[in-house]
């Protein structure tokens, strides 16, 4: 979704308050939308499109006081305004009002750059904002469904909430997509990366206690627990709950206020802007490789195992898996438990009822084991093969992973200390060059290059000329086919542990055949025979040939040379071309 | 009374009436025969890579197509333009980008006339030029035809295509399902042509267990719908997608039958020319009464033609 940008967007003087002239703006950064639905519910006037960015520049020297208000001990309060009022809709938005309007009139009147002071100038319509309508979601496909969806969903999913419980949950009218609303108002997360987690813990001296702690019920207070360090969202959800703050709420307070803390004592602090932490910028694990592990005591290599399983254990090797993510989050969600914590083998509350198993096995987690796996079978470099493969797990992969406990050989080597690029030097860029480093050395099947194996099993050159009408005969580079593909799994963790043998690569054109080294992977034309009318799945010759190379090509993309699309570039074209239903 | 033979010829004729009242028959079809015995083709749009022998194959087959040179179908420049049918082509290939990825994959649909199971052009026409055959094709039979063009307003797809340009015997032009061939055991000629077996010919049932299964085995390359099954009563051409159907060219259509609209009308009340019938019959039965009455309020030394 592109952001709307506002019509009067000048490059504007950083920063300096020049609070005299009048023509003075500042960068806008991005707009807070301020709808407040769950008080004002159906708008009568569109969001006001609010810059935080430029009203915390424009007021630098009056600091955030001018706005928010401070608790007592002095720390600021990121809620507004000043004097909120929020007992009817209508004591909110003249809190507001007062609030905005009373400002910027008293600044318009002493000269300085003000805002607007007439409802549409705020209340702005943007161009893809139209009244919110509710329309339906489920297509009309889905009609001789809707009934039974009226008497199921509709029973418990009540308008309006009768109850502060009813409305916590999702109302019909969530059921309904605002089709007409265009906008999108959300903000990018602001991701706690290892590398932004590493200089926190620089610049705080490795002090896990300034940010890392819990509550204690005893004590009646804050404390900090050593080895129970984990993200905030672990306790601090989406709304405020008594004295717990939401996340939201939480992160502003304390990172924004640490940070202008330490900028007023001239220490090195993080940034305060709204834009320059809601950046959109996210690192991909790649760009992560170097940052030196977070050390809270995890596992290197542990065995997964649940007794009385009828599979051998998992060797799950932790610390290579942590260079496939960015955050710990992105496999132990907001706590740093380990799986079977809160997923139990029958499932329980604390795990959102899914089990154990399912925890590890679902294709369409993004959190479970085959999940990721999945997900990173869908990169281009293998889209080739395992687009055109079924998305269900084979059983013979099972044992790829339940192999049991690894014998000691296959211990792996880890990065030499002075190997570490200076951190501090680096701490500007976004973006790490990975030339000529694998980060990790460890004891991973190679594939052999094909000519290694029997010379006469990888046919060099083919000629495909099964099928000739309209084009020459083909000449299908059958082994450098197998040496691209060889080599792009050589080069990924991922598929080196997976494709340990041969003869799953080569099943990969040659599907639905058990695969023996003795043997030689038949051609195409044994199963696809010109003959048989295509009434399964299970296209001619013709259909399969095409399917199979044009599907790989068009998954993988590249050059037209090296991945031919088109017609000729495959197989020259027959003068005069024959036509097309002749023959047959 | 005296019975005399006018007397009996109108009570045989609002007898009549009454039984063609009594029993308004079903519109006639062989709807329920193709429904369990017709041909379908399952088009499988996420394998279509737009090379347009298809639209070459239909070309040579139908000889009453103006020709075109094989060269004419490699420009693939064409799929730029979102295509209609016209009276020089039975199908077109389109082009449509997948409108989430931004790398923009493009997507090739076919088009032809969908062979509905209850054709609304069949309905709509007023000489009956459409029919349906046993093998679900929808045939067009010029020589009845008028030219009023109803078939046009009434499809749902907007398939026939005219031919304006021709003065004096003027056409209308839309997919033959190779009726001939297929009738012969065949295949239709795009569907034996195309490279990348886009579509499967064979019997309508076993196409929709076909396309169930592939739903089930690639949940995540498809919509989870196949387009055709129930669409306006159901057509033989099914097509699978991997985007949402409006966005290759299908519309969103309920499942009730085109012609449900307006048979039960124009099939039902207008059969046997019943609403004629009856109004001349209820106005001839007020005219014979009235007149009977003033027959009996005529004074009594009235020396009328027939004194008896």
């Amino acid at each position: 979704m592109e952001q709307p940008v506002p019509a009067e967007e000048k490059p504007a003087a950083q920063g300096s308050a020049d609070t005299k002239n009048a023509d003075t703006t500042y960068p806008a950064g991005r707009p807070i939308y301020i709808s407040i639905s769950e008080v004002f519910r159906d708008l009568a006037r569109p969001p006001v499109k609010f810059y935080h960015d430029r009203h915390a520049r424009a007021l630098e020297q009056e600091g955030c006081e001018e706005c928010h208000l401070k608790d007592a001990a002095e720390e600021l309060i990121y809620s507004f305004p000043k004097q909120r009022n929020d007992r009817t809709p209508e004591t909110l938005m003249n809190s507001y009002h007062d609030s905005c309007i009373g400002c910027h009139t008293e600044r318009a009147a002493a000269g300085k750059t003000a805002g607007a002071v007439t409802c549409g100038e705020c209340h702005a319509m943007d161009a893809g904002y139209h009244s919110i309508e509710y329309l339906p979601r489920l297509p009309e496909y889905y009609e001789p469904l809707r009934d039974t969806y009226h008497r199921d969903c509709v029973a418990c999913h009540k308008d309006p909430p009768k109850t502060a419980h009813d409305a916590t949950k999702l109302n019909w009218k969530s059921f309904y997509i605002r089709e007409k609303e265009t906008i999108d108002t959300s903000w990018p997360k602001v991701v706690m990366d290892y590398k932004l987690h590493y200089q926190h813990e620089q610049a705080l001296d490795k002090k896990c206690e300034l940010c890392h702690l819990t509550f204690s019920e005893a004590e009646d207070k804050m404390v900090y627990v050593k080895g129970t360090e984990s993200s905030c969202r672990d306790c601090h959800k989406d709304t405020d709950v008594d004295n717990q703050l939401s996340y939201r709420h939480l992160s502003h307070n304390e990172c924004i206020g640490c940070h202008l803390k330490r900028s007023k004592e001239h220490k090195k602090a993080g940034p305060f802007y709204c834009s320059e932490c809601h950046t959109g910028i996210e690192k991909s694990p790649e760009e992560l490789l170097y940052v030196p592990r977070e050390e809270r005591n995890q596992p290197q290599k542990l065995l997964i195992e649940t007794t009385g399983a009828r599979l051998k254990g998992v060797p799950f090797d932790h610390q290579l898996h942590e260079l496939a993510t960015s955050t710990c989050q992105g496999c132990h969600h907001d706590t740093l438990n380990k799986c079977s914590t809160c997923h139990t083998q029958k499932g329980s509350s604390e795990g959102d009822w899914v089990p154990l198993a399912e925890a590890y096995h679902q294709s369409t987690s993004a959190w479970s084991c085959v999940g990721c796996h999945e997900a990173k079978k869908q990169a281009a470099d293998c889209a080739g093969c395992h687009s055109l493969m079924k998305t269900e797990l084979g059983e013979a992969s099972c044992v790829t992973c339940h192999s049991g406990a690894p014998d000691a050989s296959s211990a792996f080597v880890p990065l030499p200390e002075n190997a570490l690029p200076d951190l501090e030097e680096l701490s500007g860029e976004l973006a790490f060059s990975l030339s000529g480093y694998d980060g990790m050395a460890f004891q991973l099947p190679l594939l052999p290059v094909p000519e290694a194996m029997l010379p006469d099993k990888t046919q060099e050159k083919m000629k495909i000329a099964l099928l000739e009408k309209s084009y020459d005969a083909s000449e299908f580079p059958h082994l450098k086919i197998v040496k691209k593909l060889t080599d792009i799994s050589n080069n990924n963790r991922l598929s080196r542990y997976f494709h340990a043998d041969q003869m799953t690569m080569c099943s990969g054109c040659h599907h639905l055949g058990p695969l023996t080294e003795k043997q030689t992977p038949p051609p195409c034309s044994t199963c696809h025979t010109s003959k048989n009318t295509p009434q399964k799945n299970t296209p001619t010759l013709l259909g399969a040939y095409h399917r199979q190379c044009l599907g790989c090509h068009k998954a993988m993309g590249g050059e037209e040379k090296e991945r031919p699309q088109s017609c000729t570039g495959c197989h020259k074209e027959k003068t005069p071309a024959a036509l097309q239903t002749a023959g047959r | 009374m005296n019975s005399t033979r006018r007397t009996f010829l109108k009570h045989l004729s609002g007898t009549a009436g009454m039984l063609a009242l009594g029993s308004p028959a079903r519109a006639e079809d062989s709807y329920s025969q193709s429904r369990v015995n017709g041909f379908g083709v399952l088009v499988d749009t996420t394998l279509c890579v737009g090379c347009r022998s298809c639209e070459q194959a239909c070309n040579e087959i139908n000889t009453d197509l103006p020709r075109k040179s094989p060269e004419h179908f490699k420009d693939l420049s064409v799929l730029e333009q979102k295509r209609r049918m016209d009276y020089s082509t039975y199908t077109i290939v389109n082009r449509y980008q997948s409108g989430t990825e931004t790398d923009g994959k493009p997507v090739f649909a076919k088009f032809q006339c969908m062979h509905c199971l209850r054709p609304a052009c069949k309905s709509a026409c007023i000489v009956g030029a459409f029919s349906s055959e046993a093998t679900g094709a929808v045939q067009y039979d010029s020589w009845k035809c008028i030219g009023c063009r109803y078939c046009m307003a009434a499809c749902p797809f907007q398939v026939p295509a005219y031919e304006y340009h021709n003065a004096f015997t003027p056409k209308v032009r839309k997919c033959t399902y190779c009726q001939p061939r297929i009738s012969a055991g065949g295949l239709p000629a795009c569907v034996q042509a195309c490279p990348m077996e886009v579509m499967t010919f064979g019997p309508r049932e076993a196409l929709l267990n076909d396309a169930r299964a592939r739903l089930a085995s690639y949940p995540e390359r498809y919509v989870q719908h196949i387009y055709g099954e129930h669409e306006v009563g159901g057509t033989s051409w099914l097509y699978l997608s991997g985007l949402p159907f409006e966005q290759i060219g299908l519309p969103r259509f309920g499942y009730h039958p085109t012609p449900g609209y307006t048979e039960p009308i124009q099939h039902a009340i207008f059969k046997y020319f019943l609403p004629p019938i009856g109004l001349y019959s209820l106005l001839g039965g007020l005219m014979w009464f009235f007149n009977n009455r003033k027959k009996k309020t005529a004074p009594a030394d009235f020396k009328g033609l027939h004194s008896s």
